[in-house]
Order: C-alpha cells, then structure tokens, then sequence
C-alpha cells in the first residue's frame, strides 16, 4: 500500500482503544483518531474539479468583494470582558444608529448592545475589502430600537454581568464583581429604574438571541431600516474618505473585579 | 490489502452496482461479505461557507482550508483505504459572501462532488428560513439526517431523513442525527413549525432502533448540539454518558477542536469517542476503525508515529 506523506506528516495524537464485547451485535475495534490541518504543507495540492466549479461562482463575487473598502490601523479581535473588535462595532453602530434616528418623543437611543458570536472573524491590519467585512458579519440582521422598561434593563445587566463573553457595547460603564453589575453608568449617569431606556441591537437578539429575553415584549420595536452589516461599510467609506484608517482601542467600559 | 486485491474488488462492486440500478433492487440487497478490515470516518463541521481558504493576510488561518484543498486530501484518503465515510455536523451554511449570494447552492454541490455520505441540520441550516433550505436541498447529493428536529409541519417534510444505515463491505453502520434547540438561538420566523424534541431521549430510541431492529454493528451519533457546557446544557458528553449502543459521535456547533477524539465512558461502560474539527474547514477529522486483524498490520500509513498495543479498557 503507498504510504499516505500527508498524514504522516501531520499525526500528534493517536489513541487506540479496544471496545469489550457484549451485548447484540457488538463490534470489536480499534480506533486511531487525528484531526488533519489544511494548510499547503499538509496538503500541497488542490482539487482541479473543485477548483473549477468555485471559479465560476467566484468570478461574480470577485468584482464585488475584492474591493478595498478601508486600512485599518491594526489587528482587531473580539474579547471578553470587552476587546478591540466589540468597541469598533458597538461605537460605529451606535453612531450611525443615533444618526438615523428619527423618534416622534425625541429621546435619543441611550446605549448599543450587540453580541459576542456575531462577530465571525477578527480584522486585519492593513487592508479590508468588502469581502472581509461580509466574514466579519455574514448575517442579514437589521438595526433595531427596542425602549425596555427599567426592570428589563436590570435584566439586560444582570445578564452582561453573567455572560461568559465579551459582548460589545457603547455608551455604558459596568463594573463587575461575582457575576453582579456593581456599577452602571449609561451616558455617563447612575442606572435609574425608574424610567424606560432605549437600546440599539439586531433584530436577531431583539427577538430573544442568544438568550437576551429581556428585549422579548418590550414597550417599543423601532426598525432603522439598516443592515448592521451596511452601518459598518457606511463607516469604513467615511473614515476611508477622509484619508484615515479605522482603529479602537480598549477604555475600560466593561470591568471584571475580583 | 494490495492494489490489485483493491481493482478486484471495485470491479465486483462496480458489477453489482449497476444490475441494482438496472433491476430497482438497492445495491446492499445482494450483501457482501467481505470482511471490513478498516473504516476511515472523515468528517467537517462547522465549515460556515468557508469555500476559499483564509486570505494570506488572516491573523490565524492564512492561506489555510478551502473545499477545493479538503477534496485533494480526502481523495488522497479514498486511494488509501477502502472504506470510507465522509460526515459533516452541521453548519455547512453562512460565513462568507458566498453564501449571501448563492444560498448554499454552491457548498452542496462541492460536497456532493467530494462524495460526502450525510450532514446533519446545524442551526445555520435555517439562516435563509425552511424555504431557503428546501430551495437549495436538491443540490445536495447526499442526505441530510435529523432525528430529533419534527419538520412533518413544515415545507422539509420527507426531505430530511431520521436516520440511515451505510453499509460498507460486512459492515453495517447506522446513522442518527441530533439538532440544538432552536429557540433563543434561531429566530422563530426562520425555522417556523419545526418541533425540536429531547435529545437524549431520541438518540437512545435511535440507538435501540439501529442496534437491535436493524443489526448494525457500529452506531454514529452525527450532532450539533455542541461537545459540552459548563450549565450542564445537553452536548455530545451528555450523549455518550446517557446511551448504551453509540459508538462514536460526530460534532460540531461549539467549534471546539478535539485532538484526539474524546473519549467519555457510556451508561454500559463502554467507550463513547467524540471528533470535532473546530471551525470553518481548516481542518478535516479523522478516525480510523480498525477490526479484527493483527495489530503488527496495523497503523502502516502511520509509520512516524508511535504504534500502539491493544490494550483493555
């Protein structure tokens, strides 16, 4: 039999175990298992066939996705309690957020809250195509306004404050000690129960995502009429126009105590 | 086994084949005996529409995974070993413009090109709504198994079986899926009258079902429920410590890379192994069954690495 190079070349682990027999039917075996990385050493060369069937789905894409949206200043990654990636999404949505708000009492959104999982894959330094900022949220999920009432909003922080990931924010300081917001601040101000908050998400988490049940019957559903997706396009060709590139940086705003 | 052993024998399968297409009778109706010395499971989860490898420029994958690259390897494989099953656990859907653009039109087809055996329904599956799933469906050549999510209400009904059985020389392997709960993960509007049912519950009725009523020797469990929760939320541990016939569970869902397999011991005190691959197709599991043959034969493609004895459990 022709020796498998690849594999070979890639085995860390082996476990071999023999499985008792009893019962019906049972089958003895052995078992080696390994996970095989699909990088150009371990596998040098591609599928012809497949290659060709992606090439004419990639020539449409191409046109479109190749190009340059904006630079950014540096590596971006999501982070708990907060990371560089949350505080770019959160602060570009929420501005743009607050741009297109329109709200017949003329109260303002006070805080944005978005979440961890949706934020696929990390941003490079350097150049971000389109394409880049499809990865980073491939979903179709629309910004929404959703005004809670001030119980629902102490739900919301009790759930950040137990929340094992960084979900990203802005426009709020919370300080946590033992899974309890020991300190909230939204635009800069004590947490007040007695009145109502509007907050700025996705329709996915406004509809009980990712467990945030405190959006679900809230007193208010507002619909911007924006992709979250697009809002972050919309800011990268702004700060790209100006000749700027796009960066974050970590200030604190969710803090874990001991 | 040589490659003259193995010409023989595709030829006689190839033969048989085709008098079963010809006479409507299924091709495992004639049996064969041969006596399966090997079975190379590969399996892919989570694979998110990754259909380009990463960008040269990615912080953690450059230049890594892509369809086209898994289908070198898993070709490379098919030429080495005989019998082989090519699994994925969900998740096949959403990640890259690709599929905003096509809907995963083209993810099916090149799995089907790869010769991929079955998937389950991740919670991506839904992305585009039942509609969009059922749209795209028929470009999968392979079938897609769920045996705890109910689509008997929904446009799905009869397009996603509860389980399958390959057979593979001698062997017969039976396959049962399970699903995540969808709500609080899924919006309510994408996956409409879809009934989510108790994992465990349906995997031990699966189980009893593949083993008992249907002799097979070897059980597959193909999940996306995820491999394990610190809330104790039910996962692939859960799953292998509460059945009894599961011999090995395919994950996927907490993009976990499990290296090697996981072993958790099941409710008769047996071994349960538990494969993930972690996220987006940078990688391709692994795992080779070997029966009732020497173990001096054994591991020869593996001849870097350490060989190991038969040991007990």
């Amino acid at each position: 039999m022709i020796k498998l190079r690849i594999v070979s070349h890639v085995i860390s682990f082996c476990i071999l175990l023999v499985l008792s027999c009893s019962g019906p039917m049972q089958q003895d075996f052995e078992l080696e298992g390994t996970v095989v990385l699909l990088d150009s050493i371990n596998v040098p060369e591609v599928d012809s066939n497949q290659k060709a069937v992606i090439q004419q789905y990639r020539k449409n894409l191409e046109a479109e996705m190749n190009r340059l949206l904006v630079y950014s200043e540096r590596v971006m990654e999501r982070g708990t309690p907060e990371g560089l990636l949350n505080n770019f999404v959160a602060d570009l949505v929420f501005e743009i957020g607050k741009e297109l708000y329109a709200p017949e009492d003329d109260k303002p959104i006070d805080f944005c809250l978005l979440n961890y999982g949706g934020l696929r894959v990390p941003l490079p330094r350097g150049e971000i195509t389109y394409e880049r900022v499809f990865e980073l949220l491939p979903f179709e999920n629309e910004m929404v306004v959703i005004t809670l009432s001030g119980e629902k909003t102490l739900e919301l922080f009790h759930y950040l404050a137990n929340a094992t990931r960084g979900m990203p924010v802005s426009g709020i300081k919370l300080a946590i000690q033992d899974n309890h917001a020991l300190e909230i601040l939204i635009q800069g101000k004590e947490f007040d129960i007695n009145r109502t908050y509007k907050v700025l998400t996705s329709d996915y988490l406004a509809g009980g995502g990712d467990s945030m049940n405190f959006f679900l019957q809230p007193i208010n559903y507002e619909l911007l009429g924006m992709r979250v997706r697009d809002a972050i396009i919309k800011h990268m060709q702004r700060v790209h126009a100006k000749g700027e590139k796009i960066n974050s940086e970590l200030d604190g705003r969710i803090t874990v105590l001991d | 086994m040589d490659l003259k052993t193995n010409r023989r024998t595709f030829t006689r399968t190839t033969l048989l084949g085709s008098l079963a297409l010809a006479s409507g009778i299924p091709f495992w109706a004639f049996g064969n005996s041969e006596e399966v010395a090997r079975l190379c499971i590969l399996h892919t989860n989570d694979t998110h529409s990754r259909i380009d490898p990463y960008p040269a420029n990615d912080p953690n994958y450059p230049n890594m995974g892509g369809y086209a690259r898994r289908a070198a390897l898993i070709n490379q494989i098919r030429n080495q070993v005989e019998h082989v099953l090519l699994l994925d656990a969900g998740d096949i859907f959403q990640g890259t413009p690709y599929f905003n653009m096509y809907g995963g039109e083209p993810e099916l087809k090149l799995m089907t090109m790869m010769g991929y055996d079955a998937a389950t329904v991740g919670n991506h599956e839904f992305d585009n709504g039942l509609d969009g799933f059922a749209n795209i469906l028929p470009h999968a050549g392979f079938p897609f198994i769920s045996s705890n999510y109910d689509f008997s209400r929904t446009i799905l009904d009869g397009k996603i079986d509860n389980y399958r059985i390959f057979h593979r020389g001698n062997l017969k392997i039976g396959i049962y899926g399970l699903g995540i709960e969808l709500e609080g993960l899924v919006g309510r509007n994408l996956y409409g009258n879809t009934v989510y049912h108790d994992p465990v519950r349906v995997a031990r009725r699966m189980e009893m079902l593949l083993k008992e009523d249907h002799n097979c020797q070897i059980i597959i469990c193909l999940s996306h429920l995820g491999y394990q929760y610190e809330t104790g939320k039910v996962s692939d541990v859960i799953v292998a410590e509460k059945t009894r016939y599961t011999d090995i569970i395919v994950g996927g869902h907490t993009h976990t890379l499990l290296e090697p397999p996981a072993q958790v011991t099941n409710s008769a005190g047996k071994n349960v192994y538990i494969g993930q691959t972690g996220y987006a197709g940078v990688r391709l599991g692994r795992m080779d069954l070997y029966f009732n043959t020497d173990s001096t034969e054994k591991f020869v493609e593996f001849n870097t690495t350490k060989i190991f004895k038969n040991q007990e459990i």
